[in-house]
């Protein structure tokens, strides 16, 4: 059965970037704007249970083809978990550095100026 | 993991096929080294005959006290070799034809601190003529096949000596000296070696010296005594050099190339993967060079010699688990033939035999380094 949960009003986001954090039903959920779109996951970290989602936003660092300089995508896509580190892509949930590891995504859904999160 | 009962279990040594010691070891004297030096070094032939100490005087074993004070090392009653004088490589022939073992793997003793030589072009020639004296001495016994060794401190001259020596029917791989290693193997500087070494299909073996490792790591510095190097020596250069050829990425750039780590037991790996596991997730924006967690890099590249093992009679079990926390696809046995410290395949063996199928023992018993080092 899908369940919707009412996260936030879209003007309480201060633009990209911005996040809201609501306590649902004992959950909590986080909504990220990113480019216009919001994104919904669990504010909680597959590592250790921390507040993932109450971390700052990252952009990624990767290597060049010769495998020795590095080079940085200012994207900044990925919520970076503030007790250890951990980081993972708010669009996928997935962990970009390791294929095993996600935290659970929600459906993000705007219906009269309201975000929801299904799933 | 439980004894599997069900499953057939190996009883013996004898069942196996091919035992095979992944770390041996051959002393090459300095007379051996100096009558192999090739013309283009001559100016050290000179070097070794006026110096009456050629090893002590570049630090090479160096040691708080002095090392292998066991009886067997001692000068023979016959009048012939300790450990530093002229062992060659008939007694790790004869050793490791004793201990059951069918095939050995030859590393330095005394050059186990090339590291130490300051001068390129001195560490170069030794390179060359103990290399070339390696060759020669391979030629004299079938059990044994071996590590060209790399001098670290001219890593293109290096490269040139793999392509010049790896199709040498016993050589087997390349010994990259893990102990006094300044900068650490991960540095972009030994690049040439490891694209040589791949390029012709050969592992990089590292050996870490319990002996006079001064510069690195620091510890050792303090070391009152050959028995506080010798512990934490092994263990600390090679989680120090796994450390930073992984985070460095070395196996994404050389993704064929394996690595063996030898002489330092196993205890630590379990360790040292999940820390390393743990800084990859904590420290994303450090490891960029990595797309995947080290220890999947680790299981499809990094094996790790057995020996020493220490006194796994008291707790076999525990040996066994160890074993698992390792993975036996990634574990080769060592003896290191014929040094004081040696373990017997039965070391291993025994402990391990009930708790793994037959197959995974022949494998960490000899079937692992055959693979690795392509030995016929």
């Amino acid at each position: 059965m899908t369940e919707r949960y009412a996260i936030a009003d879209v003007d309480e986001f201060d633009g990209d970037g911005s996040r809201v954090i609501s306590e649902v039903e004992g959950q909590e959920i986080a909504v990220f704007r990113h480019e216009g779109e919001y994104y919904a996951l669990a504010n909680f970290c597959i590592h250790q249970a921390g507040p993932l989602c109450e971390g700052a936003l990252s952009g990624s660092i990767s290597t060049d083809e010769d495998g020795w300089d590095w080079v940085y995508d200012d994207e900044e896509r990925y919520i970076v978990c503030p007790w250890h580190g951990w980081m993972f892509d708010i669009e996928t949930g997935r962990s970009p550095k390791d294929e095993r590891y996600a935290v659970p995504t929600y459906d993000a859904v705007v219906e009269n100026g309201t975000v929801y999160a299904v799933r | 993991m439980t004894q599997n009962l069900k499953q057939q279990s190996l009883t013996s040594v004898d069942e196996l096929e091919t035992i095979v010691d992944a770390d041996a070891h051959a002393q090459a004297s300095w007379d051996d080294i100096i009558s192999h030096l090739d013309d283009g070094h001559e100016r050290f032939e000179r070097f070794f005959e006026r110096s009456p100490a050629p090893g002590s005087e570049m630090n090479l074993y160096h040691s708080p006290t002095p090392t292998y004070l066991y009886e067997d090392m001692k000068e023979r009653d016959d009048g012939s070799t300790g450990l530093y004088e002229d062992a060659g490589l008939e007694d790790t022939a004869a050793v490791t034809a004793r201990i059951g073992v069918d095939k050995g793997v030859v590393n330095p003793t005394l050059i186990l601190n090339l590291n130490f030589v300051r001068e390129r072009d001195y560490a170069v020639a030794i390179m060359q003529g103990y290399n070339d004296w390696l060759v020669s001495e391979l030629d004299e016994y079938d059990n044994m096949v071996g590590n060209l060794i790399v001098a670290a401190q001219d890593p293109h001259r290096s490269a040139e000596e793999i392509d010049r020596l790896a199709d040498e029917d016993d050589i087997a791989g390349v010994q990259l000296l893990g102990t006094a290693l300044v900068p650490p193997a991960g540095h972009p500087s030994y690049d040439p070696i490891y694209e040589a070494a791949e390029a012709n299909g050969l592992p990089i073996s590292m050996h870490t010296s319990g002996a006079g490792m001064k510069p690195f790591p620091e510890q050792s510095f303090w070391a009152e005594t050959y028995a506080e190097d010798h512990v934490t020596q092994h263990p600390f250069a090679h989680i120090a050099n796994a450390t930073s050829v992984l985070l460095n990425g070395v196996p994404e750039r050389y993704p064929d190339l394996r690595f063996v780590f030898q002489e330092a037991g196993i205890g630590y790996v379990p360790y040292l993967i999940g820390r390393l596991d743990t800084a990859y997730h904590e420290f994303p924006s450090e490891v960029p060079a990595l797309s995947a967690p080290p220890s999947e890099y680790v299981s499809d590249t990094f094996y790790w010699c057995t020996q020493p093992l220490g006194h796994t009679a008291e707790t076999p079990r525990h040996l066994a688990w160890l074993v698992e926390l390792v993975g036996p696809e990634n574990l080769l046995f060592a003896a290191d033939a014929p040094h004081p410290d040696f373990d017997t395949p039965e070391e291993l063996f025994d402990r391990v035999r009930a708790y793994f199928s037959a197959d995974e023992v022949a494998a960490m018993m000899g079937e692992n380094a055959v693979e690795v080092y392509d030995i016929e």
